[in-house]
């Protein structure tokens, strides 16, 4: 029998198939009776996929210059 | 995760040369090596920092650190993973520094750039779901413990296997995973007003 609070606790093992079969099936059978769980798994694997959606922040103004200028001091250090 | 090659979302982009690729590594400048890595790198550092200035730092520490080892590369494949490695300690090692100073001030300068659109009543369309949604995930990681930011941005934003980055961080597995799971939790709980709409 798996409880709420078990439920969340083992969620990322339920995501990541990790858990024993037996306990997968438990869990599965909680999610068929409990809509609060079915929710909070829904947002979970939200955030996941959000994440990895996620793309490039913007540079900042100016760090290519700053770079250019850091690499041309250094320049003299590379063998040509 | 890094990557040489064009990604739809915004990666890593070798420059490619209009006539002839982007040619053997040892001989890229320092600007193609700019535009090649700049963008992932400086990505990774801010949300492991979750500072502007510090992550202009260490992006430039690691690309002259490309730059000086060009000749040494024995080709692209290998860059990846000594990216991460080398931002990834760049990052630490900032922070390590950042905790001597005897005030800690975060920069969430992320957050100035969320729109709250719908907040006249009116129903936002799913692109705005979605850019605002992402913009309140990045003020959700900015404000993550940094012993769970760094793991959720490695695995769940960066990809990573959870091996490596018990690796990067001197982390047990079953460590790795048990952060990532509270990191999830918690950004979960600082997005629920926000989950859920754009599913529709």
């Amino acid at each position: 029998m798996v409880s709420c609070q078990d439920f969340i606790e083992g969620m990322y093992a339920f995501v990541a198939k990790e858990l024993p079969p037996d306990r997968q099936k438990e869990h599965e059978d909680h999610l068929a009776v409990c809509e609060r769980c079915t929710r909070a798994l829904a947002d979970y694997r939200q955030v996941v996929d959000l994440a990895r959606q996620l793309p490039n922040l913007p540079l900042p103004e100016g760090l290519l210059q700053r770079f250019r200028e850091a690499a041309a001091e250094k320049e003299p250090e590379k063998k040509e | 995760m890094l990557q040489i090659a064009c990604q739809p979302g915004g990666g890593v982009c070798a420059p490619a040369d209009s006539t002839n690729g982007p040619g053997p590594i040892s001989a890229w400048t320092a600007e193609k090596v700019f535009h090649a890595f700049a963008p992932r790198v400086y990505s990774l550092a801010r949300r492991m920092l979750s500072n502007d200035a510090d992550a202009e730092d260490v992006t430039q520490d690691v690309l002259l650190q490309v730059v000086r080892k060009l000749d040494t590369f024995r080709g692209e494949a290998e860059l990846p993973t000594w990216l991460h490695r080398v931002t990834v300690n760049a990052a630490l090692a900032h922070r390590r520094r950042q905790a001597r100073r005897p005030e800690q001030h975060l920069d969430v300068s992320l957050d100035c750039i969320v729109t709250h659109a719908g907040s006249d009543g009116r129903v936002p369309d799913r692109k705005t779901l979605d850019r605002e949604l992402r913009q309140h995930l990045e003020g959700a990681i900015a404000r993550l413990p940094a012993m769970y930011s760094d793991v959720f941005v490695l695995a769940d934003v960066e990809g990573l296997p959870n091996a490596e980055i018990g690796q990067l961080l001197g982390l047990s597995l079953p460590a790795v995973k048990s952060r990532l799971h509270r990191a999830r939790l918690m950004v979960r709980d600082a997005l629920a007003p926000y989950l859920g709409r754009a599913a529709g």
